[in-house]
């Protein structure tokens, strides 16, 4: 979808749901709980905390509507408020992270027999690598290969300085080759007969 | 930059080298697309870097039974206006038993087949769901109005061959005959989807087409011009609206694909027009959209697969509609 249409779209449901009109909340609810699930967990691994603060987040935005105004982005809105709960959770220590499910840490280093099962292997891992990350570095990791958000937009959301938000991608980069250092390689005879 | 001594750790950091592989806008894709003509000793540490950006992923999934009790909660804690709202009469009370039953959800068995001897043809009515376990394990989960075809020699033959008009949740188990892989193949409307082992979501309706890839990967191919092809990535669909139309790729949430399955109907920005013509072909409901201008209001939402009532309660509440029933006819006004 044109994302000036989408905009203008979100635009009206704001100004719905202002006046308090209960469908507008279930339609930014449909719309983004699920890609808050997702961000929150590169935030905090957490599966209840982020459960709570995103419930948290639609009752604030509800009962706080006379204060509101009009966003530019719903998506980024809601994004940076998110953020802010589950820091202030995870600030007043009340939870710890999630351990990652182990049976996808131990993925087994038998080389494949074709493309598919190599780069399956590659794949699990390095996501196991990302959740292995400290939290900061598994976030902006989230923000620039996953959402695909530019430097500036990071560092607005984030409040990170530039060159600490560079730096914290090329760390974090470092630990995924790190955790990928033997198995990448069995996909370069794979690579060597595809086009770039 | 000095790109010559990169190595794929650099490469992946680098921010303009991030914008070549998740944009490719045409700045970026000129630049490296020349560089490595330039350094064609660069180009492994090239793809290694490549595939580590495109292949970062967060995959965790939440169930819509999770949303659904979150919701719940969220409910719960808002501060109601104290506004006295007239009773309401549930919808399904107006418009009387015959819309509730003829959705009722029939609870498909788990039948076996052996297609040793004919084709077998496995059809479900208007608001049935069947799941149904092939001969080499996998499973099709039938949704309503849908018919799945299984050759008779379905396992003799060198490639698995299935038929499905109608929509349907395809898991398939990989199956290996003396060392080699034996494909699975779904025929669709002149489509023909290539698998290996994999789970994906088949829609083939109105000569519309839409393909899901949940897990694993799949390729399409239109029969009547092989090159027409493309291979999805899990999270990808690929659709064509009509015979002869181009195929379409595009990103999206699986589970607006799968949740069917779970009995939970999920609609993201689906127009009236659109919503009209699944009521007819998954619970023969005929709906008639009598003011124009609504036919383009979208809609966002779920219902229980089981409940359309509630689908027609959400519409009513949405929009300054009115709906009557006349006789079989669903009218939106």
């Amino acid at each position: 979808m044109n994302s000036a249409v989408q905009q203008e779209d979100e635009t009206s449901w704001w100004l719905r749901l202002l006046r308090g009109e209960p469908n507008a909340l279930a339609f930014f609810y449909e719309r983004y709980a699920d890609w808050l699930l997702k961000y929150g967990l590169s935030v905090a691994y957490n599966r209840e905390l982020v459960q709570d603060s995103v419930q948290e987040l639609f009752i604030q935005i509800w009962n706080r509507r006379e204060n509101l105004t009009v966003p530019q982005s719903v998506k980024y809105y809601l994004m940076v408020s998110l953020r802010r709960i589950i820091l202030k959770d995870v600030m007043s220590a009340r939870l710890t992270t999630d351990l990652f499910p182990d049976h996808t840490l131990a993925v087994d280093d038998q080389p494949g027999v074709d493309f598919e099962e190599v780069a399956e292997a590659n794949v699990r891992k390095l996501q196991a690598a990302v959740r292995a990350l400290p939290p900061r570095q598994q976030e902006v990791i989230f923000l620039r290969f996953f959402d695909k958000m530019s430097y500036e937009e990071i560092t607005g959301l984030t409040g990170l300085d530039y060159q600490v938000l560079r730096n914290t991608i090329h760390r974090a980069i470092k630990a995924l080759r790190q955790a990928l250092i033997h198995n990448i390689d069995l996909l370069l005879p794979f690579f060597l007969i595809s086009a770039i | 930059m000095n790109y010559p001594d990169f190595n794929e750790e650099d490469f992946a950091a680098d921010d303009f080298f991030q914008r070549w592989v998740l944009e490719q806008d045409i700045e970026s894709e000129s630049f490296w697309q020349n560089w490595l003509v330039d350094h064609p000793e660069k180009r492994l540490i090239v793809k290694k870097a490549q595939w580590i950006v495109q292949n970062v992923s967060f995959t965790e999934t939440w169930s819509p039974a999770e949303r659904a009790a979150m919701w719940q909660t969220i409910q719960a804690n808002l501060i109601q206006n104290i506004k006295e709202e007239a009773p309401v009469i549930p919808l399904w009370r107006r418009l009387g038993w015959v819309a509730a039953a003829s959705i009722v959800l029939v609870l498909g068995s788990v039948g076996l087949f052996y297609s040793r001897w004919s084709d077998q043809e496995i059809r479900t009515s208007f608001g049935e769901m069947r799941q149904i376990k092939l001969a080499d394990g996998s499973t099709v989960t039938l949704n309503a109005n849908s018919t799945l075809k299984v050759a008779n020699d379905f396992l003799e033959k060198p490639s698995r061959e299935v038929w499905i008009e109608g929509e349907a949740f395809f898991d398939v188990t990989k199956r290996i005959v003396k060392a080699g892989k034996v494909p699975f193949v779904v025929h669709a409307n002149n489509l023909t989807i290539q698998v290996l082992g994999t789970a994906f979501n088949v829609i083939n309706r109105r000569e519309k087409i839409d393909i899901a890839l949940e897990h694993g990967s799949v390729k399409v191919v239109d029969e009547q011009n092989t090159t027409n092809a493309v291979v999805l990535k899990p999270g990808e669909k690929v659709s064509r609206v009509a015979q002869k139309a181009p195929l379409v790729k595009q990103a999206i949430q699986i589970e607006d694909y799968t949740s069917w399955k779970e009995k939970v109907i999920l609609f993201k920005q689906k127009s009236l027009t659109e919503l009209a013509e699944m009521m007819k072909d998954m619970y023969d409901i005929d709906v008639v959209i009598d003011n124009p201008a609504l036919k383009q209001e979208t809609f966002t939402g779920s219902f229980p697969a089981d409940s359309a009532e509630v689908f027609f309660d959400k519409l009513e509440k949405m929009y300054p509609i009115a709906i009557h029933k006349d006789g079989k006819v669903f009218h939106l006004k």
